[in-house]
């Protein structure tokens, strides 16, 4: 079974910092039409995600981190378990009203243009005319579509309907902002902007909950990870601390003239360099995810324990 | 008459809380517990008790408080977007469709028919208007929730605070009002094809005209002139017309369902002008005030049915000519004050003639009416009239112009409202065959009184009306489907569904009388039975009449039977009769709808719409939106 114990301390105590979204053991079966097991997506899951936080779901293909965000919305039922938003479960369309949903593709009406779009949503959120007239406006300016409000939706590029689906999704300016895959399909320009944008969201105190297969947006914009892998949870905490590698020293200096060069690894101490940084090295996100997905491998069903984790190093 | 039942009151119908609502909440009950226990069940065997039970009180207390939480901003934001996505793909195409259907529409109705109105509004309202609406709603409404899952749009809109009422609701909304629009479209484009097509008048000159009598042994200034001839072909006929050259107005002959004034004037040569006027009784509304009918039979006894000849008419039974047989309506409310009736009463009559002896077929049989009070049993003299088969005919009785034939042979006269209608303002109409060995037949709505008549365009929007109902039923119908099955089962099983609404009163003749056996000397006697023994004759090839050997293997494909039966009562009790909602050969016929079936069929419709719309929820609250 899958423990939500984090590798590292956490942001700040449960008395300070309010639980958003919280997962309670949660598993989900997908059956055939004659109710037979087809295959389990999820496995007694348990996180939960902190207001304020940028929360990423990492995990190969199959690995459940989408069934995770559709129980989390409401779009699937658990088969055992709670899936908890903001207190209530998550089948109860008054959480919506608090949520912003970018699904992984931008899955609007092609027939509709970026206002009707944006009217329809707002509509949906029951936000009076004139509030929402002023609030599509202001969206579309912010993900610079103004030229192109009147156009369809089926003639936008990929990266225009990314962005009408991320002004969808803050249409009511939501506190949880679940984002699918944020940066799929986006050009490296694209990819910085909506970087960008989930960090000044966060700023704004927004809490995040994304899923990415692109390992380095997530080390950017990321507080908190969890690393899933077929349907199990292998890995929970900061992100900093995760990539954190306790076995080693890392000793950064100006640069250095040769002879100091050449002795320091004698007489670090006895030269007294001027040292900037001394710290243990931190390998990338993706290393860390590789190692985990070949653990996980070779020891199905258990939970991933590096020997250089803290609680580790004390045993 | 196309009506061969009567039509109850509405009101009366609707405040007896013992009978009509009743029974209809009582429906829906069961129906929601029908259909949660249904649903408790399949989450039992899938997924154990505690979720079966969880899942089953989520759905029920989750769809009570979507219902009390309807936002009408949000229902209307889906009916927008319904009506948005039609438009723009383009389901305008049907209008122009309709249009062309009506360019060429000449080439479907018959120059020859005697029923121009009937023939023109058929094709208008229920060939073009109705199949056009009806067919494209379906596919529709059929098609717009799967398609939504199926391009996971749904996944943006059920995680915004809309609940799935407020959705299926939209859904629903949405279609009725593009359907209402385009049926108002066609219905008023319709409406001015008829009455472009239909409303004419035609010329009538000298050289048309011959004299055809003239008396001369008479004095020339007293001699009787008759002038006959045709009018000019217009609008694909001509009239025969008679014309009394004394008279200020004549009339052609009653053809093609119609007939028109003619006036006549001299114009400064002194030479005689012929006007004519628009056609008559063709764009009508006939209102009928029926009555209740009764039988005497061949004794002179009070009956409910008259003679049955073989012909298979449910409500229509026959009198014999020449006997003591009649049938006889009771009407009420026929009161002196009533400017309706102050002169007399304009009674129509449409006989049935089943004739024992050939003789002319198209020759008229000769039948005399009777007015009589129901308390007193007085009767006037008979009013003679001869009846043409099926053919509606009118006789006027006036109200001054009655008498009473006395004990000793003679005859006083006798004032309807004094001398025939009794204190409740009740009076008996009597008819009775006067040709021998020949047999008049009847049913309750084919004698009335003809009141004046409501206006056509309002008939016509009734006619309408009951496409939209249907229209209602159809996309509720296809809705409800598609939120559990795809797009074509969806599709298929509506089809099927209103395919059996056609067939609702043959079902429930055909179930009934499977049900309540024909009990004899020997115990209960089958017919046919029911689908598992209907199909072992098939295979067989034994007749539905021939008995079966009562070995153990027959007891239990009765046994089988029998719930099969009721369920087929019941799932027949749920559809609506479609073909009652077909009140458009009403229309073309020239009667009035009546606002009582309106109202009822009203009722059933959202009566049907409400309870598919309480299902679609309860279906969609089950499923799970993703996969």
């Amino acid at each position: 079974m899958s423990t939500a114990t984090e590798t590292s301390t956490p942001l700040a105590s449960p008395a300070t910092r309010t639980v958003v979204a919280e997962a309670r053991n949660l598993s989900k079966i997908y059956r055939d039409f004659w109710g037979r097991h087809k295959v389990t997506a999820l496995q007694s899951l348990d996180l939960n995600i902190q207001q304020g936080e940028v929360f990423g779901l990492l995990g190969p293909n199959g690995s459940g981190k989408t069934t995770t965000i559709k129980l989390l919305l409401g779009l699937l039922f658990p088969t055992s378990g709670k899936a908890l938003v903001f207190n209530r479960e998550a089948t109860d369309v008054a959480k919506n009203e608090r949520i912003g949903y970018l699904p992984e593709e931008s899955y609007l009406y092609k027939f509709l243009n970026a206002e009707e779009t944006l009217d329809f949503y707002g509509r949906l959120f029951n936000m009076p005319a004139n509030v929402r007239r002023d609030r599509i406006k202001q969206l579309i300016e912010d993900v610079d579509l103004t030229k192109h409000r009147r156009r369809p939706l089926r003639e936008y590029s990929k990266g225009m309907t990314r962005r009408i689906g991320l002004a969808q999704a803050l249409i009511n300016d939501p506190e949880l902002i679940v984002l699918d895959e944020p940066t799929s399909g986006l050009d490296p320009l694209g990819t910085r902007w909506m970087k960008d944008l989930i960090i000044r969201l966060k700023e704004r105190g927004k809490t995040i909950l994304m899923s990415s297969h692109l390992l380095a947006d997530v080390q950017d914009v990321c507080d908190r990870i969890a690393i899933l892998h077929k349907g199990e949870l292998k890995e929970l905490g900061r992100v900093e601390n995760l990539l954190k590698m306790r076995n080693q020293t890392e000793i950064r200096t100006s640069t250095l003239s040769p002879e100091a060069e050449a002795e320091v690894r004698q007489v670090l101490a006895r030269h007294h360099a001027d040292i900037h940084h001394l710290d243990h090295p931190a390998s990338t996100l993706e290393e860390l995810f590789l190692s985990i997905v070949q653990d996980s491998e070779a020891r199905p069903g258990r939970r991933s324990i590096r020997d250089d984790a803290p609680e580790n190093k004390a045993k | 008459m196309v009506y061969e039942y009567k039509i109850p009151e509405f009101w009366p119908w609707v405040t007896d809380l013992r009978n009509g609502p009743f029974w209809y909440l009582l429906a829906l009950l069961s129906i929601l517990v029908v259909v949660s226990v249904v649903g408790f069940l399949v989450a039992l065997i899938r997924n154990g008790p505690t979720v079966a039970g969880e899942r089953t009180y989520a759905v029920l207390a989750g769809s009570f408080f979507d219902l009390i939480r309807l936002s009408p901003r949000r229902v209307w934001a889906v009916a927008k977007l319904v009506i948005l996505e039609a438009w723009r793909r383009r389901v305008w195409v049907v209008l122009i469709l309709y249009l062309f259907l009506l360019l060429f529409a000449s080439q479907y109705l018959s120059p020859t028919t005697q029923k121009p109105a009937q023939t023109t509004i058929g094709f208008i309202l229920s060939y073009s208007t109705r199949y056009l609406t009806l067919i494209i709603m379906l596919i529709l409404s059929v098609f717009s929730i799967p398609q939504d899952f199926k391009n996971r749009t749904i996944f943006t809109v059920v995680t915004k605070p809309i609940s799935m009422a407020e959705y299926v609701l939209g859904r629903i909304g949405g279609f009725v009002l593009l359907g209402t629009g385009m049926l108002l479209v066609m219905s008023v484009v319709g409406y001015i094809f008829l009455q472009r097509t239909l409303i004419h008048t035609h010329e009538l000159s000298d050289e048309f005209i011959q004299e055809i009598r003239n008396n001369e042994k008479r004095p020339a200034n007293e001699r009787l002139t008759i002038l006959r001839g045709q009018t000019t072909l217009d609008n694909r006929h001509q009239h025969t017309v008679e014309l009394d050259p004394q008279a200020e107005t004549n009339w052609t002959e009653y053809e093609f369902g119609h007939r028109h004034e003619i006036t006549s004037e001299k114009n400064a040569d002194g030479v005689t002008e012929y006007k004519i006027a628009v056609p008559e009784d063709l764009l009508q509304a006939r209102v009928q005030h029926t009555g209740t009918l009764e039988f005497k039979d061949r004794k002179g006894l009070r009956t409910d049915k008259g003679v049955n000849v073989g012909k298979e008419w449910k409500h229509r039974t026959f009198i014999e000519g020449v006997s003591s047989m009649e049938a006889y309506w009771t009407f009420d409310n026929i009161r002196k004050e009533n400017p309706n009736y102050e002169d007399g009463l304009l009674i129509e009559r449409t006989i049935r003639i089943f004739r024992t002896e050939q003789g002319k077929i198209d020759e008229p049989l000769a039948g005399s009416m009777y007015v009589r009070n129901p308390d007193t049993k007085v009767t006037s003299q008979p009013l003679r009239f001869r009846a043409k088969d099926a053919i509606i005919d009118s006789q006027f009785i006036p109200a001054n112009g009655l008498y009473i034939r006395n004990n000793d042979g003679t005859e006083r006269k006798a004032n309807l409202f004094d001398d025939f209608v009794n204190d409740e303002g009740k009076v008996e109409i009597v008819i009775k065959c006067d040709a021998p060995r020949q047999f008049f037949g009847m049913s309750e709505r084919d004698v009335y009184i003809r009141d004046p008549d409501v206006s056509f365009a309002w008939n016509y929007t009734k006619g309408v009306i009951c496409i939209w109902l249907q229209m209602l039923i159809v996309i509720s119908c296809g809705v409800v489907f598609s939120t559990f099955v795809s797009a074509p089962v969806a599709l298929l099983a509506t089809v099927g569904f209103l395919f059996l609404g056609l067939y609702t009163e043959f079902v429930n003749d055909l179930v009934t009388s499977q049900l309540e056996f024909e009990e004899t000397a020997k115990g209960k006697k089958y017919y046919g039975g029911g689908p598992v023994e209907s199909l072992y004759r098939i295979v067989t090839q034994t007749g539905v009449t021939l008995p079966l050997d009562k070995t153990f293997g027959v007891k239990l494909m009765r046994w089988v039977d029998t719930p099969l039966l009721y369920l087929m009562k019941g799932v027949n009790k749920g559809v609506p009769n479609f073909d009652e909602y077909n009140t458009l050969t009403i229309v073309g016929q020239g009667f009035d709808v009546p606002n009582d079936l309106i109202w009822s069929l009203t009722f059933k419709a959202f009566f049907f719409c409400l309870v598919a719309f309480l299902l679609g929820l309860g279906f969609l609250r089950l499923r799970e939106v993703a996969k």
